[in-house]
C-alpha cells in the first residue's frame, strides 16, 4: 500500500495529499510498512473488521483469522486488493 | 446584537418517497401561516439538507412568494440544520438581515447516507461499522454492558410517544432493545436511529423584530462549533473531541456551566453516541455517562432528548438540527405540552456528523 510523506518534515499523509497537512510543503509516494496492531475490531455475521494502525496509520479491513482469540495490541500483517475499483483492506494475524 | 428563533414547523417524519422540494414546501408553508408574519419582511431562507437539487432555496422563494435577499443551501451531513442556524446567527447578530427563515430536509434514502470520501474507512463505509467500534472500545475501557445501552434507547423511543411528529409509535423494554435485530456483534437494530423523510423549520428575528412579532421569543446565548478531522479512525473511540471544544466554546460564550442546564436534545445516532455526548459536554464525568442515563431513565426523567432523540424522532439529516432547536425553543416556551421539563429555563442542542469529528452546540434560554 502506497502512503504520502513529507519531503521536509517527514510526516506521513494519510489519506494521501499532494500536501502536507502540517507544513504545507509538497509530498512523495512511498510504501507503508505492512506489519501493524489492531486498535479495536468488532464482527458482522462471520466478518471480523476492526481498525488497523501501520506506522502512524489507521485503516478499517477485514480481519481473515479462525482464531477467537483476538485482542487489541495483536500484530497483524496488511494486505490490500482492489474489488470493483476500490481498494479494499485485508489483515492476517501474526503469531 | 441578539438574536432569537421565535417560531418553528415541522412535517412528520415518515418514510414517505417525495421530492425534497415538496417536503420542505409543507415545512416553510406552515411556518409562515403560523407565525403570520409579513412575507415582505424575510430577508433569507437558509436550506439544510444532504439532498444534490440544485438552488433549492430559491426554488422554496420562488413557489412561496419571498422575494428575499438571500436564499442557499448549506450542507455539513448530519449537522447541516445547526450549521445554517449559525450562519443565520451571524447575519442577523452583524446587522445584515432582521428575519430568516432556516428550514432543513431529507428523505428517507439520502445521498449523505453514506460517507464515501473517508478512504481509511475502506470497505466499511456505512455508520453501523464506526458505531460499533465506538461501542466495542467504550464497553472494553468502561465496562458498560448491553443492559446499559438498551436503557438509552428505550428511554428515547419511549419520549418519542408523546412527540407527534417523531417515526416511532412504539413503546420498546429493555428486553425488546436486546433481542432485537444484530446488526454486528456490538449493535442491534434498536440501538441504530432511522434515517427517514421529514422536515422541520425555523424563524429566527433580531432583537428589534422578536419585541414587535413575538410573545415569547427564545434567544441563543451560547455556540460552539469545531471539526477536528474528516476521517474518524484518527480520534480516541471513546471520546468525541470536536463535542467536548464546541461545548467549552458555547458555554464561554454565555457564561454558564453544564449544570445549569435544564434540557438537551444530543445527537444520539446510535445508543452509545448518548453517552459519550453526554460525559463530553460535561453533564457528567467520563465513564459514567450509562450512569447518568440509567438514572435518567429509572427515575423516567426525559430532561436528555425529551422528543425521543434521533433514536426516537428518526433522522432525516438536514432537517435534525432544526427539528431538536424546535425541541428546545418549545421546551423554554413551556409548549412541549406531554414532554414538558417544568420549569426550563436553560436549554441546549447537540449536533454533529461523520462520527463526531464535528460537532455543534447551541445554547438557549427564555430569559
Amino acid at each position: 500500500m502506497i502512503i504520502t510523506e513529507c519531503k521536509k518534515c517527514n510526516k506521513l499523509v494519510w489519506p494521501n495529499c499532494k500536501f502536507c497537512s502540517i507544513c504545507l510543503e509538497k509530498t512523495r509516494k512511498r510504501d507503508i510498512n505492512n506489519i501493524g496492531k489492531i486498535i479495536e475490531f468488532s464482527k458482522k455475521d462471520k466478518t471480523i473488521f476492526c481498525i488497523g494502525e501501520f506506522e502512524q496509520i489507521r485503516i478499517i479491513g477485514t480481519l481473515q483469522t479462525n482464531s477467537n482469540d483476538i485482542l487489541p495490541n495483536s500484530r497483524i500483517k496488511l494486505h490490500t486488493k482492489n474489488l470493483h475499483e476500490q481498494l479494499t483492506y485485508f489483515f492476517t494475524l501474526i503469531d | 446584537m441578539n438574536v432569537f428563533v421565535t417560531d418553528y414547523s415541522s412535517t412528520h417524519f415518515t418514510l414517505q418517497n417525495i421530492e425534497i422540494r415538496s417536503i420542505l414546501l409543507s415545512s416553510v408553508q406552515k411556518l409562515l401561516i403560523q407565525s403570520k408574519i409579513d412575507k415582505k419582511l424575510i430577508d433569507g431562507i437558509l436550506i439544510s439538507t444532504t439532498s444534490n437539487s440544485k438552488y433549492l432555496a430559491a426554488q422554496i422563494s420562488e413557489f412561496l412568494g419571498i422575494k428575499s435577499k438571500f436564499a442557499f443551501t448549506i450542507e455539513n451531513l448530519c449537522s447541516s440544520g445547526t450549521n445554517a442556524i449559525v450562519s443565520a446567527f451571524a447575519y442577523i447578530s452583524s446587522g445584515l438581515a432582521n428575519a430568516i427563515i432556516v428550514v432543513g430536509a431529507d428523505l428517507y434514502n439520502p445521498p449523505g447516507k453514506i460517507f464515501e470520501c473517508d478512504e481509511s474507512r475502506g470497505s466499511y463505509k456505512h455508520p453501523i461499522f464506526w458505531a460499533s467500534l465506538f461501542t466495542k472500545a467504550y464497553k472494553r475501557k468502561y465496562g458498560i454492558n448491553e443492559y446499559d445501552l438498551a436503557r438509552i434507547s428505550s428511554k428515547n423511543y419511549n419520549h418519542a410517544l408523546h412527540n407527534p411528529y417523531a417515526f416511532n409509535k412504539k413503546t420498546y423494554t429493555v428486553e425488546n432493545i436486546i433481542d432485537s435485530k444484530k446488526i454486528t456483534d456490538d449493535l442491534n437494530i434498536l440501538h441504530c436511529s432511522k434515517l427517514c423523510t421529514g422536515s422541520s423549520a425555523i424563524l429566527m428575528m433580531s432583537e428589534n423584530y422578536a419585541k414587535k412579532f413575538s410573545t415569547d421569543p427564545v434567544r441563543i446565548i451560547g455556540i460552539g462549533q469545531f471539526t477536528d478531522s474528516t476521517f474518524f479512525t484518527k480520534n480516541d473511540l471513546t471520546s468525541m473531541p470536536s463535542t467536548k471544544i464546541a461545548s467549552q466554546n458555547a458555554f464561554s460564550m454565555c457564561k454558564l456551566t453544564p449544570n445549569q442546564i435544564d434540557v438537551a436534545e444530543v445527537h444520539d445516532a446510535f445508543s452509545i453516541c448518548e453517552i459519550m455526548a453526554i460525559e463530553d459536554i460535561g453533564f457528567t464525568k467520563k465513564g459514567h455517562g450509562a450512569d447518568l442515563s440509567n438514572e435518567l431513565y429509572q427515575t423516567k426523567n426525559n430532561k436528555i432528548n425529551p422528543r425521543g432523540g434521533l433514536l426516537g424522532s428518526g433522522h432525516p439529516i438536514g432537517a435534525t438540527g432544526i427539528s431538536q432547536t424546535m425541541e428546545i425553543v418549545q421546551q423554554l416556551q413551556n409548549k412541549a405540552g406531554k414532554r414538558q421539563i417544568s420549569r426550563a429555563n436553560i436549554g441546549l442542542i447537540h449536533n454533529m456528523s461523520a462520527a463526531a469529528t464535528s460537532s455543534t452546540i447551541l445554547i438557549l434560554t427564555s430569559s
